[in-house]
């Protein structure tokens, strides 16, 4: 086990352009999905926070539920969107990163709606009456309360991160870990330990966990600056 | 119809089987500073925030002045506590940017000036003092440029320099033409600030007038206990 964490090292004292090539497909998928999945998740969860309208409280179970759904399940049902007879399948996404991108995008938005809607709620009880007598519409509005709860959301969005960078079910069926193409961290890894090649797996699992800690120390840098000067 | 009256007609609101305003009829001059006093749960902010439209009444109605071009009259509300958002000064002032009245580019800076914030600009809004709060807040209602603003206790739980200064800036919505109307528990300010009152009861308006005329000589049995208990009662 030694040698083999020393060889993880050594190949990550000296990364090849395959493990670059690995690290980079993760970063592009992981990172897309998560924008999208601010685009849409941060407004939908201001809207269940803040407007009222016939189906909003089952909406918000859907959307809880959707949280928690397993990545293989999500993985599944894209694949069938994007297989050949599928909806969609004529966009030929299927073992592309666009379809990576898109399967991840459907495991971020819900978790970021979710976690959002009550952080934008509890702002939203605050800040109503002042809002209302101000006229903001409902964009400003949305806009304002997400300004201030930024701090907070930044939250939401290192969980929608790990939700995306960490998950293997959904990549694995959608991308189809092809080589140079579509291989990303955590289907490398199961790949390369089935393989027994343990310290390229090692190395792959040491540049995630970095990955992961250094978005959550920035996260909680930027957070704890801006709260001790914002309050 | 008088063009300088805000009149309620058949106004009730009812919150949670409670009768939080029951007013049959009422004219409010929209001019000068107005008070509004009573005790507390009288109603009186529920009818600062019916005047504004951003409470409905179940039945009635109020009908505000038309101003020239025979548009509603603009109204501008400042709450009791109005919370900041996390960011600074200037930008909890420019919120009004994304109202249906956006100042003009440079009256944010002007009105820090005005209101004596200009120095707290880019300093945290959440960190201001109880009065630096109610004179942004007012800062903010005036930069919408309102023929009315409601001001809902501008002074409760000001020290008496902040007080001071609050006041100040409601003597100069006065001067700007703004009618004021505003509620407090505090007669005395009343007594400095208001060129009619009206008092409230159980939801009810149940006595108008000059100051002159409440203090001196109040009609009800109502206004007479208020001010009894509330020390305001000269004879």
């Amino acid at each position: 086990m030694l040698s083999a964490i020393n060889d993880a090292l050594l190949l990550l004292g000296q990364p090849d352009s395959g493990i670059l090539g690995i690290v980079r497909v993760s970063l592009q998928v992981s990172f897309s999905a998560l924008l999208l999945g601010c685009l849409v998740g941060l407004p939908l969860g201001a809207l269940l926070a803040t407007e009222s309208f016939p189906g909003r409280k089952i909406l918000i179970v859907i959307v809880n539920s959707l949280m928690g759904v397993p990545t293989v399940v999500v993985g599944v049902v894209v694949y069938l969107l994007l297989s050949h007879t599928g909806p969609i399948g004529n966009w030929g996404w299927l073992f592309t990163i666009k379809g990576m991108i898109l399967a991840q995008f459907c495991l971020t938005t819900p978790l970021i709606a979710a976690l959002s809607r009550q952080l934008i709620e509890d702002a939203w009880i605050h800040h109503r009456e002042s809002f209302s007598a101000l006229q903001l519409a409902w964009l400003p509005r949305l806009k304002w309360l997400i300004w201030d709860c930024r701090f907070s959301l930044s939250i939401v969005l290192l969980a929608g991160l790990a939700r995306a960078i960490s998950e293997i079910g959904a990549v694995m069926i959608v991308g189809g870990n092809i080589d140079h193409h579509t291989r990303t961290m955590t289907t490398a890894i199961a790949l390369e330990t089935s393989k027994g090649d343990l310290p390229l797996a090692l190395a792959l699992g040491l540049v995630l966990m970095s990955l992961v800690i250094g978005a959550n120390l920035i996260t909680y840098l930027i957070r704890h600056s801006a709260e001790q000067r914002y309050g | 119809m008088d063009k300088s009256m805000i009149q309620i007609r058949d106004l009730q609101l009812i919150l949670d089987n409670r009768t939080i305003l029951d007013i049959s009829s009422a004219d409010i001059p929209c001019v000068g500073i107005v008070a509004c006093i009573g005790a507390n749960g009288a109603g009186k902010t529920t009818l600062l925030k019916a005047l504004h439209g951003i409470v409905r009444p179940q039945q009635g109605c109020i009908t505000m002045p038309l101003q020239n071009s025979n548009s509603a009259l603009r109204s501008a509300l400042v709450l009791h506590h109005t919370p900041m958002i996390r960011a600074s000064v200037r930008t909890n002032l420019n919120l009004v940017s994304d109202s249906p009245y956006p100042p003009q580019a440079g009256a944010v800076d002007e009105m820090l000036q005005e209101i004596g914030l200009a120095h707290l600009a880019q300093a945290p809004a959440k960190k201001l003092s109880a009065g630096e709060r109610q004179k942004l807040c007012i800062g903010r209602a005036r930069l919408l440029k309102p023929q009315l603003v409601l001001l809902d206790e501008p002074t409760a739980n000001l020290d008496p320099t902040a007080t001071e200064q609050v006041e100040e800036l409601i003597r100069m919505l006065g001067k700007e033409k703004t009618s004021v109307i505003f509620s407090s528990h505090q007669l005395a300010q009343v007594q400095r600030l208001a060129n009619y009152i009206i008092f409230m009861a159980k939801g009810q308006i149940v006595e108008c007038g000059t100051p002159a005329e409440f203090f001196n000589n109040p009609q009800t049995a109502a206004a007479k206990q208020f001010l009894k208990f509330s020390g305001g009662l000269l004879v």
